[in-house]
């Protein structure tokens, strides 16, 4: 819009300046009056009779008296007395007026040469006059075509700006369009992992069905006799330790209350505007508790009697079960969100298949599955806590645990790791003083402090990790 | 370990010379020395302000002190503006660890040459950079013509390649340049930020009083120079399509604009004047009370030199919801998409948005809907807010990015410098002694060294 207006706005003044320029041209092409014919010198002075004047002026010859004699001589004298001097006048006025004439002959003859070169003179003037105003209007006309060009020159350099923007514009428009389109195909690409793995984890439970359903035709049809009965369940943890000194290991080991109540107060934002929420091992009531102040309503399932009843005596809603027996006795997608906190890690592996297949099916969708356990992966978290629980019956490391939470049709799983190992505590790189420090010795510090890190990460990474899943 | 630190520092007003205060201050363990642009006269270094524990010194005394007593580690703070020009000399010649704030130096690079009228100079580096690329590209950016064209040409490689170390500040990009210059190490360190929840309420309602803003309005903000690339003209639009239905909502917008951006003029022009206040330049210890004043922050940025934002991260820090541009290497934080009210992240199992974002393709749609979602749903912004607050302290603590460092320390520390490749530019591989030799030939001598191999440099690079 604003170079369609620029350009019009360019156009019209354009055309103003021209009509101006071109009235001008013609106006001085006009100012300037063709040249009159130009005024001829006098005629040359008349010299015609000059020489029978020269030749002519003197009109007495001798004293005629002097050539006679006798009387012929006093009648001469007497005639020359009567008409002699008027005869020498007149001779006399003829000589001043030829002597006149003569002397102004010059005078004329100049006269005439001055006019006739004055005249020349003007002339020449005048033409120089008409031959610049000529070349001005020339120059005039010639400089028309230079401010034109000058002008498209002016004009190109609009059209380069113009068409730059119009460049940069289209290249941002471009580089906008492509960023979307990148961000969007992280995105994609990662969903996609995880669809991968779902139909994976499909594709298994097709082939495992197939094989069973055969191996069922096959045992029908041979009249042999049904089918051993699904494994027991394991020993779950009452059956190896008292309900009371459990209570008492946890104390010692789990930590206190509020140290619980803190590093669960991550997951109640997970839960937010969800209801029906069960905590499996709610153990003493502590995130109960959190979802109860969030006005979340949830109630808790432990298979210790004692830690059951100190919820109970908080006023929190907690019952006393085997997870896998509770899990079955309720109606399927009644449960609007799932918590085991420490819980995996003591069942065993069918046990655990078996929980996570019918918690899919008891959770409603849209509802979270959030299953916290110890971090084997990491070796002091194995070494130290893992077997430090005589109850903890399987170590799941973190993709094991993702791979079995996706496999039973749970989606946007998150595997966050956490508690990570305090850095001070860690294996630390050693140092080159500056004062020792050559090629060898920089190269062997360099090896070292790269098996530090080596070391420092399979050893000290993450004590605990949680998988988050959703129903969908 | 001994560190050279080559950045700017304040009371320089980029956000770099902000950052490095405040992870040295961090790094007290190593000696480190900080080295800034002297070019323009001692001044520079009186003026610095004091950081505990570490001295300042012009850049131009770092040769001598290398060569007297030699540095474990030269660190460079490498950023797309001509305040870090001064360490192109040093950073081709000593290599060490170089922090790419962002991944996009075309234009600095060739607004420092072309100051220096050493065009030919950045068109050598243009075209050793891209040799697949015309070479008269590099004229358009001469010619003043480069415009958004630059950003296809990001011109990093020479640095990368001088480095023993690249440190970015996001992942994404740590795969990109790793990607793209295969053998490089390149690392991510996480940016941090300090604690930015101090101000109390009291402060804020004062902040609010000072600028008539009335107490129930609902604040959206942005901090920093006030330039196109913040986003504010589609705000604008949108405020102006969303207003009357939110009449709430405000817009402060703290920080200094340049002559050819008037913010105001949009928003009189749009109708919607009354509901923008503009803050103007505010010192740096006046920020937190105005942070503390809004209720929204929006951090919006396009085009991108692939940055992470440090003002974001602040806000992130106050337990603010943010509203950040889609842009590809941010993906991995989890995001609400408020048109279909999901969460957005290259990890599909992230349940809890962080932020919520706005795609570039439908900016002011989702502008709308972000003015007018997170006006009328304080719970959604509490719990934008609180989820913010927790990815900061997991993800974006001072100690956090001052761990990151130490690792990225040791690992430069050891690493051999690299081979500087054959082809450079001749001028970022000069012997120094060239206007020696120009010098004595001029009095018909002949220049009696030979090269001294790393001992200098030519005079246009000279520092």
């Amino acid at each position: 819009m604003f170079a369609e207006d620029d350009i019009e706005r360019r156009r019209v003044e354009r055309e103003a300046a021209d009509r101006a320029y071109n009235e001008a041209l013609t106006a001085l092409d006009q100012a300037f009056p063709k040249l009159p014919e130009s005024p001829h010198p006098p005629v040359a002075y008349d010299e015609s009779q000059l020489a029978a004047l020269n030749d002519r002026w003197g009109i007495l010859a001798a004293n005629p008296a002097n050539h006679l004699r006798g009387w012929r001589r006093r009648l001469a004298l007497l005639v020359w007395g009567l008409f002699g001097p008027a005869l020498e006048r007149q001779q006399a006025f003829n000589a001043t007026l030829v002597d006149h004439l003569n002397r102004n002959v010059d005078v004329h003859r100049a006269t005439r040469a001055g006019i006739e070169a004055t005249l020349g003179a003007v002339r020449g003037e005048l033409e120089k006059l008409e031959t610049f105003h000529t070349k001005l209007i020339l120059y005039l006309q010639t400089i028309t075509l230079f401010v034109d060009t000058k002008d498209r020159s002016e004009h190109i350099a609009t059209l380069t700006n113009l068409t730059n923007a119009g460049l940069s514009g289209v290249a941002d428009e471009f580089r906008r369009r492509w960023e979307s389109m990148v961000a969007r195909e992280q995105r994609y690409v990662a969903a996609v992992d995880e669809l991968r793995t779902s139909i994976a984890s499909v594709q298994q439970t097709g082939l495992m069905l197939k094989r069973e359903l055969e191996r069922g035709l096959a045992g029908a049809t041979a009249s042999g006799p049904a089918p051993a009965a699904a494994a027991a369940l394991p020993a779950s943890r009452t059956d190896s330790v008292n309900a009371y000194k459990y209570v008492c290991f946890e104390n010692k080991f789990r930590g206190s209350e509020a140290d619980i109540r803190e590093r669960l107060l991550k997951y109640v934002d997970i839960f937010e505007g969800a209801s029906n929420v069960l905590d499996l091992g709610c153990g003493r009531g502590e995130f109960l508790a959190l979802l109860a102040e969030r006005g979340t309503s949830a109630h808790g399932l432990d298979i210790n009697h004692e830690m059951v009843e100190t919820c109970r005596a908080r006023g929190l809603d907690a019952r006393e079960g085997d997870a896998m027996a509770y899990m079955e006795s309720i109606p399927d997608g009644s449960l609007g969100g799932l918590i085991a906190v420490q819980v995996v890690e003591h069942f065993q592996p069918p046990y655990l298949v078996r929980f996570l297949d019918t918690a899919y099916h008891k959770l409603r969708p849209g509802s979270k599955i959030v299953l916290e356990t110890l971090n084997p992966s990491c070796w002091f978290a194995f070494f130290e806590a893992y077997i430090r629980d005589i109850t903890h019956a399987w170590p799941l490391h973190p993709e094991t645990l993702k791979f079995l939470v996706v496999a039973s049709g749970f989606q946007r799983i998150e595997l966050r790791l956490l508690s990570p190992y305090p850095s001070d505590a860690k294996l630390q790189h050693a140092r080159v003083p500056a004062d020792a420090a050559s090629l060898p010795m920089v190269n062997l510090m360099s090896a070292f402090n790269e098996n530090v890190d080596k070391v420092n990460d399979v050893m000290f990474s993450f004590l605990d990790y949680v998988v988050v899943g959703e129903r969908i | 370990m001994r560190i050279a630190w080559f950045s700017p520092l304040p009371p320089h007003r980029s956000g770099i010379a902000a950052y490095s205060s405040e992870i040295l201050a961090c790094l007290t363990s190593h000696a480190i020395e900080a080295f800034v642009d002297d070019g323009s006269g001692r001044a520079a270094v009186a003026g610095t302000r004091p950081i505990a524990g570490v001295a300042v010194r012009g850049a131009h005394d770092f040769v001598w002190r290398h060569a007297r007593h030699p540095y474990d580690l030269v660190v460079y703070h490498l950023g797309n503006d001509l305040c870090h020009d001064y360490m192109w000399p040093y950073l081709v010649r000593y290599a060490g660890l170089v922090v790419l704030h962002d991944a996009q130096l075309h234009q600095s690079r060739a607004r420092a040459l072309i100051l220096q009228h050493r065009e030919t100079d950045f068109r050598a580096e243009f075209a050793y950079s891209y040799p697949e690329a015309e070479a008269r590209i590099a004229d358009l950016t001469v010619a003043g013509l480069g415009g958004t064209l630059c950003y296809f040409w990001p011109m990093v490689r020479i640095p990368v390649e001088a480095a023993r170390v690249v440190a970015v500040h996001n992942a994404y990009l740590a795969r990109e340049l790793a990607g793209e210059f295969p053998g490089r190490m390149i690392r991510h360190i996480r940016l941090g930020v300090p604690d930015s929840l101090a101000s109390t309420a009291a402060s804020a309602a004062e902040v609010r009083r000072r600028h008539g803003i009335p107490d129930e309005a609902v604040v959206f903000g942005c901090f920093g120079r006030v330039t196109p690339e913040k986003g504010l003209t589609g705000v604008l639009r949108a405020l102006a399509q969303v207003g009357p239905s939110v009449p709430n909502v405000r817009l402060l917008v703290v920080g200094e604009a340049p002559s050819y951006f008037d913010l105001m003029a949009q928003a009189r022009e749009l109708g919607i004047a009354d509901l923008v206040v503009t803050t103007g330049y505010v010192d740096e210890g006046a920020l937190p009370e105005y942070l503390a004043a809004m209720d929204v922050t929006l951090n919006l940025r396009w085009p991108t030199g692939r940055e992470t934002s440090a003002a974001w991260m602040r806000c992130l820090a106050a337990g603010k919801p943010t509203v950040i541009t889609d842009l590809a290497h941010l993906t991995n934080m989890p995001s609400l998409d408020l048109r279909s009210m999901t969460v957005a992240c290259t990890d599909p199992g992230a349940t809890e948005p962080v932020c919520v974002h706005v795609e570039l393709i439908d900016d002011i749609n989702m502008l709308r809907l972000v003015l007018r979602r997170l006006t009328e749903d304080p719970a959604l912004r509490d719990r934008l807010g609180r989820a913010a607050r927790r990815y900061w302290a997991e993800h974006a603590t001072m100690t956090v990015m001052a761990r990151d460092y130490e690792a990225a320390f040791a690992s430069a520390a050891t690493v051999p410098n690299p081979a500087k490749p054959e082809a450079w530019p001749a001028h970022l591989t000069a012997d120094g002694t060239a206007t020696a030799r120009a010098l004595t030939a001029g009095i018909g001598t002949q220049y009696p060294l030979g090269p001294v191999s790393g001992a200098g440099m030519t005079s246009a690079e000279r520092p």
